[in-house]
């Protein structure tokens, strides 16, 4: 029921409020102003973590998907993860579209830059948007699982063709260098640690949501089990059945 | 059979379809046609702005008429249990993905040929460097048709399958629409030289569409 | 803080819908309990 032991999930939630804490108060106060970026560079402590997230759900996605497709390895835990990891993956991808251009903005005086890396980023929004979508559509369970994940790994072999294409057309154009110094090779001291303490602190955040989140979606499994078996039962006109019968018969079934 | 003589039984049939309903012909085309206008209300004609964005607005009627055109390569099969008929028949599932490839581009290159046409008279493009232009727009429409006939398979039968291939293939095919409208600007430029490298891209991604295709459609028919 | 409207904005915002995200999970999470648990 769920991904992790109980006793891990409470550790784990309370080492990542803490790593979050920690973050508010190096990225916020601790580290220094930038001395081109100002304190616009904070942004930075969030958006570059956001980035890295966004990437690592889709590849978790990518990589249920394939245990999931492949005979030897088929659970319905892989799908459940996939789909939870997609959903994590929306969110920071749509955060790190928004802190990017919180950004940009005072930085570059633009809300948006056709660089490389926004783009792709934008690029993989849609792609997830469309995975959820996909998967939203009610059937078979199977089925659903089986065409999420081939739909996820195609949008997997994509993402690296985007980026090379769009990248080069970028660099063609001579416009992307600009905007490319967010990682300055200056950055270092606390400014470094600070973002590798976001980097940690979301990465714990994230394992800690996509446990949270899988439990959520074997709840909502057993919860459609149970409203087709009432929904037949009052097509046949019989009582609707308990849970236990209900969840008993489910099984019985599979 | 062998899998070639199998796919051009399956595109046979498609385009042999085609032909007596004529929908790409008598509703695609005009539909990419309309597009072509829309623009031209859209961007000023007299300010240049239409000849400098014709390769793009090129690619995007292309576009947009080839989701509507790989809807039709599946809504064939949506009545009488065709599609049913189609996975019990026997036919290696990578020639039915062929098949339905090929008849898809063929249409596709047809409608590109009356939309370039289009393109040169409504938006006074002149095209300079031919080859690496049909080399690109071939390539392209290529990546293009594998990717909406593997979505096609992956969506049919599903309820909502109309709003949602849009949403699946364009992001996934934007490569395919960089490299060509690249292409396309070198070609019209005259700068072939320019246009080579995004050959390259667009033959790379119809490769690897086309492989993902031949993969995936089998296990994506079983469960349509 | 110079620019601070810029970064206060980003970093509630984050706040906001990480933390809007978790309690979203918990809220949906006790109810399908409920109905499982009732029926």
């Amino acid at each position: 029921m769920t991904l992790l032991p109980r006793p891990v999930n409470i550790v784990l939630g309370w080492t990542t409020l803490v790593a979050l804490g920690a973050l508010v108060v190096f990225g916020l106060w601790v580290a220094p102003p930038d001395a081109v970026q100002s304190d616009a560079q904070r942004l930075m402590y969030l958006h570059v973590p956001a980035a890295w997230l966004a990437y690592l759900a889709f590849f978790v996605t990518a990589l249920t998907s394939a245990l999931y497709l492949w005979r030897r390895t088929r659970a319905t835990v892989w799908d459940h993860v996939a789909g939870a990891s997609a959903e994590l993956g929306v969110i920071f991808t749509g955060l790190t579209l928004v802190l990017g251009s919180l950004w940009g903005r005072p930085i570059w005086g633009v809300w948006w830059a056709w660089d490389a890396r926004l783009v792709t980023t934008a690029v993989l929004f849609f792609l997830y948007l469309g995975y959820l979508a996909l998967r939203r559509i009610p059937g078979d369970a199977d089925a659903r699982a089986k065409r999420s994940a081939i739909a996820a790994l195609i949008a997997f072999v994509d993402v690296p063709i985007v980026h090379f294409s769009v990248s080069w057309w970028r660099t063609l154009h001579q416009e992307g260098t600009v905007f490319n110094s967010e990682l300055s090779p200056e950055i270092g001291g606390t400014m470094a640690f600070t973002l590798w303490l976001g980097v940690l602190a979301f990465t714990l955040l994230y394992v800690y949501l996509l446990s949270k989140r899988y439990e959520l979606s074997v709840l909502q499994e057993e919860l459609e089990a149970v409203e087709l078996e009432v929904a037949i039962a009052e097509r046949i006109g019989e009582p609707a059945p308990r849970i236990d019968a209900a969840a008993g018969a489910v099984r019985d079934t599979r | 059979m062998t899998l070639v003589r199998e796919a051009l039984l399956v595109s046979g049939k498609d385009l042999r379809i085609e032909r007596r309903a004529k929908v790409t012909l008598s509703q695609v085309v005009p539909f990419a046609a309309i597009v072509l206008l829309l623009f031209a209300f859209a961007l000023d004609p007299d300010r240049g702005v239409l000849t400098r964005a014709a390769p793009g607005l090129f690619w995007i009627a292309v576009l947009l008429a080839s989701l509507l055109a790989v809807s039709r390569s599946f809504a064939v099969e949506a009545e009488n249990g065709a599609r049913d008929a189609l996975r019990l028949s026997g036919l290696d599932p990578m020639a039915i993905f062929l098949g339905k490839s090929l008849a898809v581009l063929a249409q596709l290159l047809v409608l590109e040929v009356v939309l370039t046409i289009g393109v040169v008279v409504l938006y006074d493009l002149s095209l300079r460097s031919l080859v690496p232009l049909a080399l690109a727009s071939v390539a392209a429409t290529i990546g293009v048709v594998a990717t909406g006939i593997v979505y096609g398979v992956l969506t049919a039968g599903l309820r909502l399958r109309e709003t949602l291939v849009p949403l699946l293939v364009l992001p996934v095919v934007t490569p395919a629409l960089l490299g060509a409208t690249r292409a396309w600007e070198a070609s019209v430029d005259g700068v072939p030289g320019e246009a080579w490298p995004w050959v390259a891209v667009l033959g790379a991604f119809a490769l690897i569409a086309g492989t993902v295709g031949l993969l995936a459609f089998g296990p994506l028919l079983e469960e349509s | 803080m110079r620019y601070a409207e810029y970064v206060v904005t980003g970093w509630v915002l984050t706040g906001a819908v990480l933390g809007g995200y978790r309690l979203w999970l918990t809220v949906r999470a006790r109810r399908a309990r409920e109905v499982l648990a009732r029926r």
